[in-house]
Parts: structure tokens; sequence; C-alpha cells
């Protein structure tokens, strides 16, 4: 039989001792420097070839340019952590433009926005419900809303853009300023502060990293499961609702294919920027990091004058590199 | 096939002692971060013996036999095979040269069938030679006298019969020095008596073993030698002769003497049941229900697929009973998810600390408070300042030994993430707390700590507790009184329980004849 030992009070309470270094109030680690180092990096030699991009007005533009990718990228960031993804983004925002869009036609701008972002909710709701309660795929499921949204959103729009788009809404909100920045800029710094207040600051933040971090762990701690993982969707959706009214606003048009390569972007970004796609870590703070240098990269080629073929290969190539550097990280952090 | 005699070594079956070592490891350093796991560790194997790493969690034992099996590198030292100087650089290059090793946490594909993952990382050529495999898997499994259908998914297999596959398949490769991870920490008695018989013919027929465990017993069982590790250093290491007492390893151990077992709390008779699970076969004219009062531990003991952890499952809400029903608290109790027995004060620490407990990206708070953080929110905000003040007092109780409750969970031994996850579980047991293994692969020193956590709380606030331990000895200390089980039927209570119904209990759940044994009711 296995001995029981007497066990010392002295030697189980004097637990803080032996582990030099580790005593600060957080914890800063070299890893965690590597991508704002590289930002700035990047930032100072993108400058020195083209010094326009230092200009203010060069900057509200890389502002605005970033601003679809941040609110996608919150969105997504959910998903992922969690440890799933959503493929849908960049079609329920199409369908939540072009459903929002034909509503503010005749029920007014404040309806028209309502709907975008509701239409965001329920889609990702439906997508989240299914992987939920089915115990569906996440890949699989989101594929398919991509598909239906996309359809409805051709079926609404009769497969043409929508431009006949309410000034004010336009004035207001696409080229409108708040204190002197754009008013979009304030809407995607908004939803990034409510996206981290969400997973930093309350229960369900933490149980979408418990879900994340092993989720057969999380349902027999008594976590629900199921309604977090559903949540976890209908956050996401609601984004992709947040980022139709942007986009609507600022080019003035629901277009029936909105920003298709958007999904994948909001995938790298969230990837590239260390959040993991095992699921379980990782922050808003990383979304920023990942969405910064790909809106740099981007602002930069179009300033260099790269055409948009090749910039589409650069994107490529970072997206594989993100997830290259995603299995590096994880293998070099066990 | 037969695994006795494919590969002996040649020269046949060796005595221990007398000739060269087989494996021979000198100097052996390694350090992670801070830690130093190994301090210059030596250690030799012959042929045709059984050579013990004992120590307690965190003695390094786990990291010398993973640094001999290839999957972890030696930082120094060097490490010697028949006599020539030999490189592990991985796990493949070490089954290259004879040496298997059978991991504590288990290395299956659960998706893949029991022959499939036997065979892994063996097969030859391009084709699957499924037929071949499956009929050398079962011939293996016949001959070490595992009962694992190798058609099953190994998903659908319970934790302990996971662990016969994962030595299986060691032995599938014919090592000649096999490398044992803490293997009996998930295996009843009788497949541990099973393993060892194993065991001990394969080391007649001239194999190696390296085997790492903290049960001194085992030692004392099937061991030739056995080094002693604490702190990373191999401390002493000297021949199992008839002299060596158990007292006398614990002495050389720890480095102290033995204390007293705790008592048990006393049990208030006639305190109100807390859960009934009723309408369960029952053998012979054995007990129909299982009833487990206030204050109380009752434990259920059964070898691995007799059905109780079946019992667990449904009072955790994971799987309805398919006979019988629960009351708690005198009421109708069907939960449908472990969110709703937590809701009712039902909490669950399930086995397989990996799989089901821990959350590896979370930190030691973000793991202890996961499951009840509405006492730290305000208006749906968490006030994390009161969470770590409570997270704080909470690990000291529990005795955890941590650097910084900010730190991943994974920083901390086994011992004390268990510490932690057992925290967990109080944390929401507000009637009823259900065990499976609360102390597996666990050293001593922690074990007792996480037994006394556990009787205060039944003590001091008349918690119920339903335990399913693999660890008979643990089960008869703790429990005030034990169901045993066999073939999905109780077939005995025994109460008040005591070491000295070691016997009776083995006998009732390997299923032998209902003997006149009294049983005190």
């Amino acid at each position: 039989m296995p001995i029981e030992l007497a066990r010392t009070g002295a030697s189980a309470t004097s637990g803080r001792r032996g582990r030099p270094g580790l005593s600060l109030p957080f914890r800063i680690e070299p890893a965690d420097l590597i991508l704002p180092l590289f930002i700035v990096l990047m930032a100072v030699v993108v400058g020195l070839i083209e010094p326009r991009f230092f200009a203010w007005s060069n900057i509200l533009n890389l502002l605005r340019q970033m601003v679809p990718l941040l609110i996608a990228s919150v969105g997504q960031a959910f998903a992922i952590i969690s440890g799933g993804l959503d493929l849908s983004i960049a079609a329920v925002l199409s369908l939540a433009g072009v459903a929002g869009v034909l509503v503010m036609q005749d029920h007014g701008v404040v309806a028209g926005i309502l709907v975008m972002i509701l239409t965001g909710l329920v889609a990702g709701t439906v997508s989240g419900a299914i992987v939920a309660y089915l115990r569906a795929t996440p890949l699989i499921v989101t594929l398919g809303m991509m598909s239906i949204a996309q359809a409805v959103a051709l079926i609404l729009s009769g497969g043409v853009p929508i431009y006949d788009v309410p000034t004010d809404f336009v004035d207001a909100v696409g080229f409108g300023k708040i204190a002197g920045v754009p008013t979009i800029v304030v809407i995607a710094v908004a939803t990034t502060v409510v996206g981290w207040l969400l997973l930093r600051k309350t229960i369900f933040g933490r149980y979408v990293y418990a879900v994340g971090s092993n989720r057969s762990a999380a349902t027999k701690s008594g976590i629900n499961v199921s309604l977090t993982t559903m949540l976890v969707y209908t956050a996401a959706g609601t984004a992709a609702g947040i980022c139709a009214v942007v986009l609507t606003a600022w080019v003035g048009a629901a277009q029936p294919v909105a920003a298709p390569t958007l999904t994948l972007e909001a995938l790298a970004a969230v990837v590239l920027g260390g959040v993991a796609l095992t699921g379980g870590s990782g922050g808003i703070i990383h979304v920023i990091y990942g969405v910064l240098i790909l809106g740099m990269l981007s602002n930069a080629m179009n300033m260099i004058g790269v055409s948009a073929y090749y910039q589409t290969l650069a994107i490529g190539i970072v997206i594989i590199i993100a997830v290259a550097l995603d299995r590096f990280r994880r293998k070099g952090g066990s | 096939m037969s695994i006795l005699t494919d590969h002996a070594t040649p020269g046949g079956p060796t005595a221990a002692g007398g000739d060269d070592p087989l494996l021979v490891a000198q100097g052996v350093s390694k350090r992670f971060g801070a830690t130093l796991a190994l301090d210059e560790v030596s250690v030799d194997v012959r042929a045709g013996e059984i050579h013990c790493l004992l120590g307690e969690n965190g003695a390094g034992k786990s990291t010398l036999g993973k640094v001999l099996a290839g999957l972890v590198a030696a930082d120094e030292g060097m490490i010697r095979l028949r006599g020539g100087a030999a490189r592990i650089r991985s796990v493949a290059e070490a089954r290259e040269l004879g040496i298997g090793m059978v991991f504590q946490e288990l290395s299956l594909a659960n998706d893949l069938t029991v022959a499939e993952n036997i065979c892994l990382g063996t097969e030859r050529g391009l084709r699957a030679r499924k037929a071949r495999e499956r009929a050398a898997c079962r011939a293996l499994l016949d001959d070490l006298g595992f009962q694992v259908d190798p058609d099953a998914r190994v998903g659908t297999l319970s934790t302990a019969n996971k662990q016969l596959v994962e030595i299986a398949k060691a032995l599938y490769r014919a090592p000649e020095i096999v490398v044992l991870d803490e293997p009996t920490a998930m295996l009843g008695a009788a497949e541990k008596a099973r393993l060892f018989s194993v065991i001990s013919r394969l080391k007649a027929a001239g194999k190696a073993f390296v085997f790492v465990t903290h049960h001194i017993e085992e030692v004392l069982e099937v061991g030739d030698r056995v080094t002693i590790m604490r702190d990373g250093r191999a401390v002493e290491s000297f021949p199992l002769t008839a002299g060596i007492t158990e007292a006398l390893i614990v002495e050389k151990l720890a480095g102290r003497k033995l204390g007293p077992p705790a008592a048990k709390p006393s049990l208030a008779t006639g305190a109100p049941p807390v859960l009934q699970v009723r309408g369960l076969a029952a053998r012979g004219d054995g007990p129909g229900e299982i009833l487990v009062r206030r204050g109380e531990i009752v434990g259920l003991y059964g070898v691995v697929g007799c059905g109780r952890e079946a019992v667990a499952a449904a009072v955790a809400g994971l799987e309805p009973l398919s006979q019988g029903e629960l009351l708690l608290n005198d009421r109708a109790f069907r939960p449908r998810t472990p969110a709703q027995a937590v809701r009712a004060g039902v909490a669950y620490l399930p086995a397989g600390r990996a799989d089901n407990c821990l959350l590896p990206s979370l930190s030691i708070r973000e793991n202890l408070t996961v499951n009840r953080l509405q006492p730290f929110a305000r208006l749906g905000l968490l006030r994390r300042g009161v969470e770590r003040r409570h997270a704080a007092a909470q690990l000291s109780a529990l005795r955890v030994k941590f650097a910084d409750a900010e730190l991943p969970i994974t920083t901390l031994s086994g011992g004390n993430q268990q510490k932690v996850l057992l925290g967990r579980a109080l944390g929401s047991a507000r009637h009823l707390l259900v065990l499976e293994d609360p102390t597996a692969g666990v050293d001593v020193g922690a074990k007792q700590e996480l037994h006394d956590v556990i009787r205060r709380r039944v003590e001091a606030e008349g918690l119920a507790v339903l335990l399913l331990s693999s660890d008979l000895d643990e089960t008869l200390g703790l429990c005030h009184s034990v169901y045993t089980v066999f073939k999905n039927s109780l077939v005995r209570r025994y109460a008040p329980a005591d070491a000295s119904l070691h016997e009776a209990v083995i006998a009732d759940v390997l299923g032998n004849a209902p003997r006149a044994v009294p049983s005190v009711h």
C-alpha cells in the first residue's frame, strides 16, 4: 500500500520561494514584445521608402482602411478563442448591408442600422445554435451559412449593388467626424473595447477561454458550454453586422458581394497577432497587432503602387506565414 | 505470436547482477527554465532486471525515463547501450535501439481502433496490412491477458483500458528495454496484478525494465533494484533484498519518519440522506441501492468495466442511468448536463486530469475559480481584485505550492494541479461531491494533503462524497462505507470500512462466489 508521509507545514506554506524573477505584478516575456517591435520596425521601413506614409492624411486613411478588418477580426477572435472559427463573416456582412439599405430606403436610417446589426446577430446566433446544440463542426456550419447569406444577399439585391443609400447616413457615418476622428474609426474602437470587455471582464469571456482551452473539462466542471458556444457566434455575427454599417456608409452602396476576402484576412490577422488556432489563449491586443500588420502592409503596397493581383498574392503568403508562426510559437512555448 | 519468444536478448536470459549492464546513464542533467529537473543522475539497467525509479512528484524520475526513451533531450551526460555510446535524439531512434516507453500521459489516437493504435508507426510499405495487424494484435492482447477488443475505437474505452492498450503498444515493438512511467496510475487491483505477471514473464525472458513509480508496495512487489530520487538527484540505489522493508524505503525516500495516518472523521448516525441511487441490480442478496448521508464518504469499488462509472456519470449529469433512479435530498434528481448538476449543488472531479479537468492555457487562478465566478461579478463584470484575493486564500488553504497564481496551471506539478482541481470541485459542491481517482499519479505527500482537504470539508460542513477510486487502500482508508460492484450489480455494502476488508472486497469485485463473509451493516 502507498505509504502516506507526514507533511510538515513549513514546506507547504513556503510556496513562493525558489522561483526568482517571477514576482512581478504582471508578466512581460520577450516573446510578447516581438510583434510590437516588428510593427514599429515595419512602420519605419515603410516611412523610409515612402515618406508620405507618415503624413497625417495617410494615417487617417490607414485608420479608415483598417476599420472593417478590425471589426471583423474582433468577431473572428471570439470564434477562434472558443476553439472554432467563423467563415461566414463576409457573406453575413453582405446580407446585412443589402437588407439594411433596403430597409433604410423606406423606414429611415436608424431602422436600417438596426436591421444591419440584427441581421448579423441573428445569422451568427443561428450558426452558433447549430454548432452548439447539434454538435456540428463550425467549419462546415459557417461554410453553409456563408453560402446561404451570400445567396440571400444576391436574391434581395437582384445581383447588383444598391447605390440608393440615404446621404444623411453616408455623410454622418461614412465621412463624419466625432471630435476630429472619423466616425467609422470611433465605431471600430468602440467595438474593440466592447470585445475586450466581454472577453476579459465578464463571466461569459472567461467561459469562452475555458471552452477553447479544454471543452471536456469545461463541460465537466459545470459550465454551460453549449450556451457559451452559441453566444460566441452571436458575437461574431454581430461584428459582421457592425462591419456592414461601416462599409455601406463608407462606400455609399450595399454590395451583394462585399469585401469577399475579409473573412480570411480576419482569420489571418487574428492568428498573425498571436491568438492560437487551437483556442483558449490570446486576446484583443493580439487582434490589434495582426490588424496593424495586415493594414500597414496593404496601405504600403497601395502607396508604392503594387497591383491588386500582387496584393492578393502577398496577403495569401502572409496568411500561410501566420499559420506557420502559430505552430512555431506553440512548439517554442511547450 | 508470442512476445516471450520473439526478439529475446541474444545470449538468452541472464540473471540480474553479475554481467555488464545493458543500459547506463551517466551524469545526466536536464534543466527546464529555472528548475533543475535532473542533476547529474547516473543509473544502469541490466538484462532481466526490473529497476525501479522511486520518488515523489517532481523528483525527476519521469524526466529520467523520458530521457532514456528519447522524448526529452538531456543537457549533459551520456548514455551507453550494450557497452557503446548511444545517441538518443527522438522516440524513433530510441525504438530503433530497442528502447520502448509506456507513457503516463496516454499517447493514443482516440479515433483509431485498438489494433491501429498498437501498430501505429510500425507499418512498412504503402499497403495497410489490416488483417495481419489485427491478428498480431489479438495474439498479443491474448498473450498479455488484456481483455480489450482489437477492433474497438480507443475513444470508447475506459481510461484503464486505454492504459492497457498503451502498454500493449509499447510491447508490440518488441523492445529489449521498457520504460514504464507510472503504468498503474489508472489501473485497479486486478489489472495491476495482470500487468505485474506480464512484466515478470518478460523479465524472465531477458527484457529489462525501468519502472517509474511512487508506490513503494509496487517496488517491493516486482522490483529487483531501486534508485531513490529526490529533488532531481539519485539519492541512493540498492538491490531489493529480503531485508528491505517498506518503512526503510519510506525513510530513505522522504528523509523523515512516517507520521500516523489521519483518523477518519466520525459519522453522525442517522444523518439525513443526501444521495440515493435506487433500483440498481443486486448480485445475490446484495443491496439494491446506494445511500450517501450528510457528512459521509461512500466508496464504490470494482474492477474496470464493472459499471460503477455509470453511476458517477449519472450523478454528474453526463449520461442518465439505464436502470434505476437518483434522489438528491429526497427529491428525484435527473440532471441532463453537468451544469444542471452543479446548479443543484453536485460537483464532479472526473478521472483523466489532462483530458477532463485541466484548462491548460489558463492560469492557476482561472482554473480554480472557473465554475463559480458569480460571487466575483457585479452587473456582469468581474471584479478581479476580489477574485484574486479569494483565489490566494483558497490556494493556501489547499496547500498548493505555486510561484504565482497568474502563471499557467501547467507550470505546477501533478499533485499541485490536482489540489487546484479539487479546490475547483469543492467550490461548487454544496451537497455532494463525486470524485473519480482524485489522487491518481500524485505523490504520497500530496495524496495525504488531498485526503485532508476532503476530510476537512466533510467534517466541517457535512458534505457528502461519492468516491470512485482504483486504489483500494485509498477507498478503504478514506470511506465510511464501501459498496462493491461486479458486472453492473451491487455485491455488498461494508460499513464501517477499514483496511481489514481488503481481501473480502477483492473477492467481491472479481466475482468470486458469495462467501460467508460477515458483512457488517
